[in-house]
Protein backbone atom coordinates (compact mmCIF):
# COMPACT_ATOMS: atom_id res chain seq x y z
CA UNK A 1 0.00 0.00 0.00
CA UNK A 2 2.79 2.59 1.10
CA UNK A 3 5.16 1.51 -1.42
CA UNK A 4 2.25 3.25 -4.34
CA UNK A 5 2.78 6.33 -2.19
CA UNK A 6 5.99 7.27 -3.84
CA UNK A 7 4.88 7.33 -7.25
CA UNK A 8 1.34 8.95 -6.81
CA UNK A 9 3.31 11.99 -5.21
CA UNK A 10 5.74 11.69 -8.29
CA UNK A 11 2.87 12.63 -10.86
CA UNK A 12 1.32 15.03 -8.55
CA UNK A 13 4.67 17.04 -8.58
CA UNK A 14 5.09 16.73 -11.77
CA UNK A 15 1.56 18.06 -12.33
CA UNK A 16 1.52 21.11 -10.27
CA UNK A 17 5.15 21.94 -11.57
CA UNK A 18 3.68 21.80 -15.17
CA UNK A 19 0.20 23.89 -13.91
CA UNK A 20 1.91 26.94 -12.17
CA UNK A 21 3.44 27.99 -14.56
CA UNK A 22 0.78 27.54 -17.40
CA UNK A 23 -1.33 29.65 -14.56
CA UNK A 24 1.29 32.37 -14.59
CA UNK A 25 0.94 32.99 -18.07
CA UNK A 26 -2.46 32.26 -18.04
CA UNK A 27 -3.06 35.46 -15.76
CA UNK A 28 -0.34 37.75 -17.48
CA UNK A 29 -1.96 37.20 -20.66
CA UNK A 30 -5.63 38.38 -19.02
CA UNK A 31 -3.95 41.25 -17.69
CA UNK A 32 -2.68 42.08 -20.98
CA UNK A 33 -5.85 41.99 -22.60
CA UNK A 34 -7.81 43.69 -20.17
CA UNK A 35 -5.35 46.77 -20.38
CA UNK A 36 -4.06 46.52 -16.90
CA UNK A 37 -0.40 46.54 -17.95
CA UNK A 38 -0.35 49.91 -19.07
CA UNK A 39 -1.18 49.97 -22.66
CA UNK A 40 -4.65 49.34 -24.20
CA UNK A 41 -4.20 46.40 -26.56
CA UNK A 42 -6.25 46.75 -30.32
CA UNK A 43 -8.22 43.74 -31.22
CA UNK A 44 -8.84 44.87 -34.83
CA UNK A 45 -8.36 41.91 -37.39
CA UNK A 46 -6.44 38.63 -37.24
CA UNK A 47 -3.46 39.99 -35.17
CA UNK A 48 -6.44 41.47 -32.51
CA UNK A 49 -8.51 38.22 -32.53
CA UNK A 50 -5.55 36.05 -31.73
CA UNK A 51 -4.36 38.68 -28.87
CA UNK A 52 -8.05 38.41 -27.47
CA UNK A 53 -7.97 34.23 -27.40
CA UNK A 54 -4.43 34.53 -26.35
CA UNK A 55 -5.13 33.35 -22.31
CA UNK A 56 -6.57 30.24 -24.05
CA UNK A 57 -3.54 28.96 -24.67
CA UNK A 58 -1.59 28.47 -21.69
CA UNK A 59 -5.59 26.74 -19.85
CA UNK A 60 -4.80 24.44 -23.08
CA UNK A 61 -1.38 23.44 -21.49
CA UNK A 62 -3.34 23.09 -18.53
CA UNK A 63 -5.72 20.68 -19.89
CA UNK A 64 -2.33 19.00 -20.99
CA UNK A 65 -1.27 19.06 -17.76
CA UNK A 66 -4.61 17.17 -16.67
CA UNK A 67 -3.82 14.82 -18.98
CA UNK A 68 0.00 13.66 -18.38
CA UNK A 69 -1.10 13.73 -15.11
CA UNK A 70 -3.90 10.83 -15.48
CA UNK A 71 -1.13 9.02 -17.76
CA UNK A 72 1.44 9.15 -15.10
CA UNK A 73 -0.66 8.11 -12.08
CA UNK A 74 1.14 4.73 -11.52
CA UNK A 75 -1.52 4.12 -8.77
CA UNK A 76 -4.83 2.62 -10.20
CA UNK A 77 -6.87 3.37 -7.40
CA UNK A 78 -5.96 7.06 -7.58
CA UNK A 79 -6.14 7.24 -11.00
CA UNK A 80 -9.72 5.73 -10.77
CA UNK A 81 -10.95 8.07 -8.30
CA UNK A 82 -9.81 11.30 -10.32
CA UNK A 83 -11.19 9.55 -13.24
CA UNK A 84 -14.63 9.53 -12.00
CA UNK A 85 -14.32 12.99 -10.51
CA UNK A 86 -13.63 14.21 -14.30
CA UNK A 87 -16.62 12.32 -15.84
CA UNK A 88 -18.93 13.48 -12.68
CA UNK A 89 -17.60 17.28 -13.14
CA UNK A 90 -18.34 17.15 -17.40
CA UNK A 91 -21.74 15.65 -16.27
CA UNK A 92 -22.64 18.16 -14.00
CA UNK A 93 -21.24 20.84 -16.36
CA UNK A 94 -23.18 20.08 -19.50
CA UNK A 95 -26.98 20.03 -17.47
CA UNK A 96 -25.55 23.41 -16.40
CA UNK A 97 -24.50 24.58 -19.70
CA UNK A 98 -27.96 23.04 -21.27
CA UNK A 99 -30.68 24.04 -18.41
CA UNK A 100 -29.07 28.32 -18.47
CA UNK A 101 -28.41 28.15 -22.00
CA UNK A 102 -32.57 27.18 -22.58
CA UNK A 103 -33.23 29.63 -20.09
CA UNK A 104 -31.25 32.67 -21.47
CA UNK A 105 -32.41 31.92 -24.94
CA UNK A 106 -35.74 31.46 -24.41
CA UNK A 107 -36.90 33.01 -20.55
CA UNK A 108 -34.66 35.91 -20.85
CA UNK A 109 -32.24 35.05 -18.20
CA UNK A 110 -28.71 36.81 -18.59
CA UNK A 111 -26.30 35.32 -20.62
CA UNK A 112 -23.90 33.40 -19.25
CA UNK A 113 -20.09 33.87 -21.17
CA UNK A 114 -18.62 30.76 -22.94
CA UNK A 115 -15.38 31.13 -21.25
CA UNK A 116 -16.99 30.70 -17.74
CA UNK A 117 -17.51 26.92 -18.95
CA UNK A 118 -13.93 25.80 -18.19
CA UNK A 119 -13.99 27.63 -14.79
CA UNK A 120 -17.79 26.36 -14.15
CA UNK A 121 -16.07 22.24 -14.56
CA UNK A 122 -12.85 23.35 -12.49
CA UNK A 123 -14.94 24.36 -9.76
CA UNK A 124 -17.29 21.19 -10.26
CA UNK A 125 -13.67 18.93 -10.31
CA UNK A 126 -12.81 20.45 -7.26
CA UNK A 127 -16.40 19.15 -5.57
CA UNK A 128 -16.51 15.93 -7.29
CA UNK A 129 -12.82 15.13 -6.15
CA UNK A 130 -14.48 16.02 -2.58
CA UNK A 131 -17.02 13.30 -2.82
CA UNK A 132 -15.59 10.72 -5.00
CA UNK A 133 -13.09 11.26 -1.73
CA UNK A 134 -15.61 10.95 0.93
CA UNK A 135 -17.23 7.76 -1.07
CA UNK A 136 -13.99 5.95 -1.42
CA UNK A 137 -13.46 6.64 2.59
CA UNK B 1 -8.82 -9.15 -30.88
CA UNK B 2 -10.16 -5.26 -30.44
CA UNK B 3 -12.12 -5.39 -33.22
CA UNK B 4 -14.16 -8.70 -31.83
CA UNK B 5 -16.91 -8.00 -30.24
CA UNK B 6 -18.70 -10.01 -27.41
CA UNK B 7 -22.31 -10.65 -27.54
CA UNK B 8 -23.09 -9.03 -24.94
CA UNK B 9 -20.83 -5.51 -25.90
CA UNK B 10 -22.91 -6.30 -29.04
CA UNK B 11 -25.87 -6.14 -27.30
CA UNK B 12 -25.45 -3.21 -24.60
CA UNK B 13 -24.38 -1.06 -28.06
CA UNK B 14 -27.90 -2.34 -29.32
CA UNK B 15 -29.51 -0.92 -26.16
CA UNK B 16 -26.97 1.95 -26.03
CA UNK B 17 -28.29 2.76 -29.81
CA UNK B 18 -32.50 2.08 -29.33
CA UNK B 19 -32.10 4.48 -26.05
CA UNK B 20 -30.04 7.16 -27.19
CA UNK B 21 -32.49 7.44 -30.34
CA UNK B 22 -35.01 7.54 -28.45
CA UNK B 23 -33.86 10.26 -26.83
CA UNK B 24 -32.54 12.35 -29.48
CA UNK B 25 -35.88 12.03 -31.16
CA UNK B 26 -37.76 13.46 -27.93
CA UNK B 27 -34.76 16.13 -27.36
CA UNK B 28 -35.35 17.67 -30.81
CA UNK B 29 -39.19 17.26 -30.69
CA UNK B 30 -39.59 19.00 -26.74
CA UNK B 31 -36.95 21.30 -28.26
CA UNK B 32 -39.04 22.51 -31.50
CA UNK B 33 -42.33 22.32 -29.40
CA UNK B 34 -41.28 24.65 -26.59
CA UNK B 35 -39.55 27.01 -28.97
CA UNK B 36 -43.00 27.46 -31.13
CA UNK B 37 -45.54 27.79 -27.47
CA UNK B 38 -43.01 30.05 -26.53
CA UNK B 39 -43.21 32.64 -29.65
CA UNK B 40 -46.39 32.07 -30.55
CA UNK B 41 -48.44 31.90 -27.59
CA UNK B 42 -49.12 34.81 -24.84
CA UNK B 43 -47.45 32.91 -21.74
CA UNK B 44 -47.21 33.30 -17.98
CA UNK B 45 -43.21 33.85 -16.71
CA UNK B 46 -43.36 30.46 -15.09
CA UNK B 47 -44.81 28.24 -17.96
CA UNK B 48 -41.83 30.31 -20.58
CA UNK B 49 -39.32 29.00 -17.74
CA UNK B 50 -40.79 25.58 -17.49
CA UNK B 51 -40.96 25.34 -21.31
CA UNK B 52 -37.48 26.76 -21.86
CA UNK B 53 -36.28 24.02 -19.46
CA UNK B 54 -38.05 20.85 -20.91
CA UNK B 55 -35.29 20.11 -23.18
CA UNK B 56 -33.16 19.06 -20.65
CA UNK B 57 -35.18 16.35 -19.76
CA UNK B 58 -34.20 14.21 -22.76
CA UNK B 59 -30.97 15.54 -22.74
CA UNK B 60 -30.63 13.78 -19.35
CA UNK B 61 -32.23 10.32 -20.78
CA UNK B 62 -29.07 10.71 -23.14
CA UNK B 63 -26.55 10.50 -20.56
CA UNK B 64 -28.78 7.93 -18.79
CA UNK B 65 -27.95 5.92 -22.25
CA UNK B 66 -24.94 6.76 -22.26
CA UNK B 67 -24.37 5.88 -18.48
CA UNK B 68 -26.02 2.49 -18.58
CA UNK B 69 -23.99 1.62 -21.67
CA UNK B 70 -20.51 2.40 -19.96
CA UNK B 71 -21.33 0.31 -16.80
CA UNK B 72 -22.62 -2.71 -19.14
CA UNK B 73 -19.25 -2.81 -21.12
CA UNK B 74 -15.97 -4.41 -19.91
CA UNK B 75 -13.12 -2.98 -18.47
CA UNK B 76 -11.20 -1.61 -21.85
CA UNK B 77 -14.23 -0.82 -23.46
CA UNK B 78 -14.66 1.75 -20.37
CA UNK B 79 -11.50 2.83 -20.76
CA UNK B 80 -11.71 3.61 -24.34
CA UNK B 81 -14.72 5.71 -23.60
CA UNK B 82 -13.55 7.22 -20.59
CA UNK B 83 -10.36 8.70 -22.75
CA UNK B 84 -12.71 9.57 -25.64
CA UNK B 85 -14.88 11.61 -22.80
CA UNK B 86 -11.98 12.94 -21.37
CA UNK B 87 -9.97 14.52 -24.21
CA UNK B 88 -13.52 15.53 -26.24
CA UNK B 89 -14.13 17.64 -22.78
CA UNK B 90 -10.98 19.08 -22.90
CA UNK B 91 -10.99 20.10 -26.41
CA UNK B 92 -14.54 21.54 -26.12
CA UNK B 93 -13.73 23.60 -22.58
CA UNK B 94 -10.35 24.68 -24.40
CA UNK B 95 -12.66 25.92 -27.36
CA UNK B 96 -15.44 27.59 -25.46
CA UNK B 97 -12.64 29.68 -23.49
CA UNK B 98 -11.08 30.67 -26.87
CA UNK B 99 -14.13 31.30 -28.54
CA UNK B 100 -16.16 32.96 -25.19
CA UNK B 101 -12.31 36.04 -24.81
CA UNK B 102 -13.54 36.86 -28.45
CA UNK B 103 -16.76 37.38 -28.15
CA UNK B 104 -15.78 39.31 -24.72
CA UNK B 105 -12.37 40.84 -26.16
CA UNK B 106 -12.68 41.02 -30.56
CA UNK B 107 -16.58 40.93 -30.99
CA UNK B 108 -17.19 37.60 -32.07
CA UNK B 109 -20.93 37.15 -32.65
CA UNK B 110 -21.97 35.65 -29.46
CA UNK B 111 -23.09 31.40 -29.25
CA UNK B 112 -25.40 30.19 -26.66
CA UNK B 113 -24.70 27.85 -23.77
CA UNK B 114 -27.15 25.45 -25.75
CA UNK B 115 -24.45 24.37 -28.12
CA UNK B 116 -21.65 23.09 -25.69
CA UNK B 117 -23.53 20.17 -25.46
CA UNK B 118 -23.67 19.21 -29.17
CA UNK B 119 -20.09 20.13 -29.23
CA UNK B 120 -19.16 17.66 -26.46
CA UNK B 121 -21.17 14.80 -28.35
CA UNK B 122 -19.44 16.06 -31.78
CA UNK B 123 -16.09 16.04 -30.40
CA UNK B 124 -16.70 12.62 -28.22
CA UNK B 125 -17.51 10.86 -31.20
CA UNK B 126 -14.62 12.04 -33.06
CA UNK B 127 -12.41 11.09 -30.09
CA UNK B 128 -13.67 7.92 -29.82
CA UNK B 129 -13.29 6.60 -33.11
CA UNK B 130 -9.24 7.88 -32.67
CA UNK B 131 -8.96 6.42 -29.50
CA UNK B 132 -10.05 3.15 -30.51
CA UNK B 133 -8.09 3.02 -33.33
CA UNK B 134 -4.99 3.52 -31.31
CA UNK B 135 -5.94 0.37 -29.12
CA UNK B 136 -6.35 -1.40 -32.57
CA UNK B 137 -3.86 -4.20 -33.07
Amino acid sequence: MFASKPKSNAASRNYARRFAPFMVLYVFAVAAISGWLGFSPDFDGWAGAALAASPALPIGGVIWAMGRYLDEQQDEFLRLKQVRSILLAVGFTMFVCTAWGFASQYAGLWALPLYMVFPMFCFAWGAASAYVAWRYR
Amino acid sequence: MANEFPDSMKRAQGRYTRSMIGAALAYAAVLIAAALAIRNLELPQWAVIALALAPVAPALLMLRAYLRFVNEIDEFHRRIQSEAVMIAAGIVGFGSLAYGFLEEWAGFPHLPLIWVLPALMFAYGVTACVVRARYRD
